[in-house]
């Protein structure tokens, strides 16, 4: 799925410290993450956990520090780095006047043709074949958060970013999702994900980050 | 690496999907000109039976009752989106930003602006406008109401992080739209005194096209400070 090129791609945080209004949220934090590794952040409820996969995505920026994108700052060649990163956060970014279908359409135009995975099929493997055609305010917390997770179904990209990936799905939707990370990895792919649960995934380096 | 899709087919995407939800979402869309109708209506029934009044200033409140339901219509053009996380999927999208935006600004234009000129012609009698100046009054609308949407989306995009930002937003763009406003109504009336309406429509040409070119990339970074915070 994933081209070799990148295959020697590496994301770093260097010193990053993170200050939320009068709190520090966290200071002089490193990480490194290779091709094929699972950087897992953990950490009690409101210790910055969002902020850091924010900061990760280029949606915030530190108070100092800098995420390194192959050793490249990534708000150098910002839209280069959006290229290989998706992004699912607690917003899922699900419109509930639309269809799961149609909400889909855009993740996937936005992703290269041949690695494309078909709306349809992902949609079968989400378990969401019946409510293909109904609006999503129609659907349960979990069934929404299937649409808003579909996106990496349908991803060619190499770089994730998960918040609570797991929350408000059941136990087949846990393991598809576990399924879904293992492979990804696999083909070299990269994960950052925040989350309680500590995924299993069989064969893979997961690095631990606690905030 | 992967390529990313075509721009033209993501522009595409992304306007008939929010065609879609403006036709799924259609009560909070029809709100603008349902205020505009009803404000125009308000200053016919307010100054009486005597044409008089309403003849020297019908054109400016033709005016601001536009100006007044685009700033009105703002309120919903980034909101949904900042709330449900579409606006983040849309600034981590590779694609410049700026077209992205340009896309949604302009079919909100054609939700909330392009309706205010279908109606026009029925209010032009309530406002005793020339049945001669009612093509130029379109005219001027047609030219100032999507030149009004893209200086607003600058200020809705500033303000969409804060809880109560409706009201800010409009100050912030208000002053701005004091250019649109001079020269549409000047149009307007320098039509009914039987002159020709060219520099002003020229002036809000040349508007347009500066509000096209900047306003979008204001727009984009006003956004990126948004989720930023």
């Amino acid at each position: 799925m994933l081209n070799s090129s990148n295959l020697q791609a590496k994301l770093s945080g260097v010193e990053l410290s993170q200050i939320l209004g009068a709190r520090k949220l966290f200071s002089n934090l490193m990480f490194e993450l290779q091709t094929g590794q699972v950087l897992l952040i953990r950490g009690a409820n409101g210790c910055g956990k969002t902020s850091l996969l924010r900061i990760i995505c280029g949606l915030a920026l530190p108070e100092s520090g800098v995420v390194l994108w192959d050793n490249k700052n990534i708000h150098q060649e910002p839209s280069e780095y959006r290229t290989i990163l998706t992004y699912v956060g607690h917003r899922a970014g699900v419109k509930l006047d639309l269809t799961p279908e149609e909400n889909l359409q855009l993740v996937a135009v936005n992703q290269a043709q041949e690695n494309r995975l078909s709306i349809k099929t992902t949609l079968d493997q989400l378990g969401l074949r019946k409510q293909t055609h109904l609006q999503c305010r129609y659907l349960s917390q979990g069934q929404l958060r299937r649409v808003a997770l579909g996106r990496l179904w349908l991803s060619g990209t190499l770089l994730w970013v998960l918040d609570e990936p797991f929350t408000a799905l059941d136990d087949n939707g846990i393991a598809d999702l576990e399924t879904l990370l293992e492979t990804h990895t696999r083909q070299g792919g990269m994960v950052v994900m925040a989350s309680h649960r500590v995924p299993l995934l069989r064969d893979v380096t997961i690095s631990e980050l606690v905030l | 690496m992967t390529q990313p899709a075509k721009l033209s087919a993501i522009l595409r995407i992304l306007f008939t999907r929010d065609i879609r939800l403006i036709v799924r979402r259609w009560g909070d869309i029809i709100q603008p000109v349902v205020f505009y109708l009803i404000i125009i209506i308000l200053f016919s029934l307010g100054t009486g039976a005597d044409p008089g009044p309403l003849k020297t200033i019908g054109a400016a409140v033709l005016w601001v009752a536009a100006l007044l339901s685009t700033l009105l219509g703002l309120e919903s053009l980034f909101r949904s989106d900042f709330d449900d996380g579409s606006l983040e999927q849309l600034a981590l999208s590779p694609h410049p930003l700026a077209l992205l935006l340009l896309t949604r600004v302009g079919t909100h234009w054609i939700a909330t602006g392009l309706p205010l000129l279908l109606v026009t012609p029925l209010l032009a009698e309530l406002l005793y406008l020339d049945a001669s100046a009612i093509s130029i009054v379109l005219v001027s609308l047609l030219i100032g109401t999507p030149t009004l949407t893209l200086i607003g989306s600058v200020g809705a995009a500033l303000t969409v992080g804060l809880r109560r930002g409706g009201l800010l937003s409009a100050l912030i763009v208000l002053p701005l739209y004091i250019p649109v406003l001079i020269f549409g109504t000047a149009a307007i009336q320098v039509t009914m005194a039987g002159l020709s309406p060219a520099s002003e429509l020229y002036a809000l040409g040349a508007m347009l096209a500066l509000a096209i070119t900047l306003a979008p990339l204001a727009t984009g970074t006003a956004l990126r400070i948004s989720l930023s915070a």
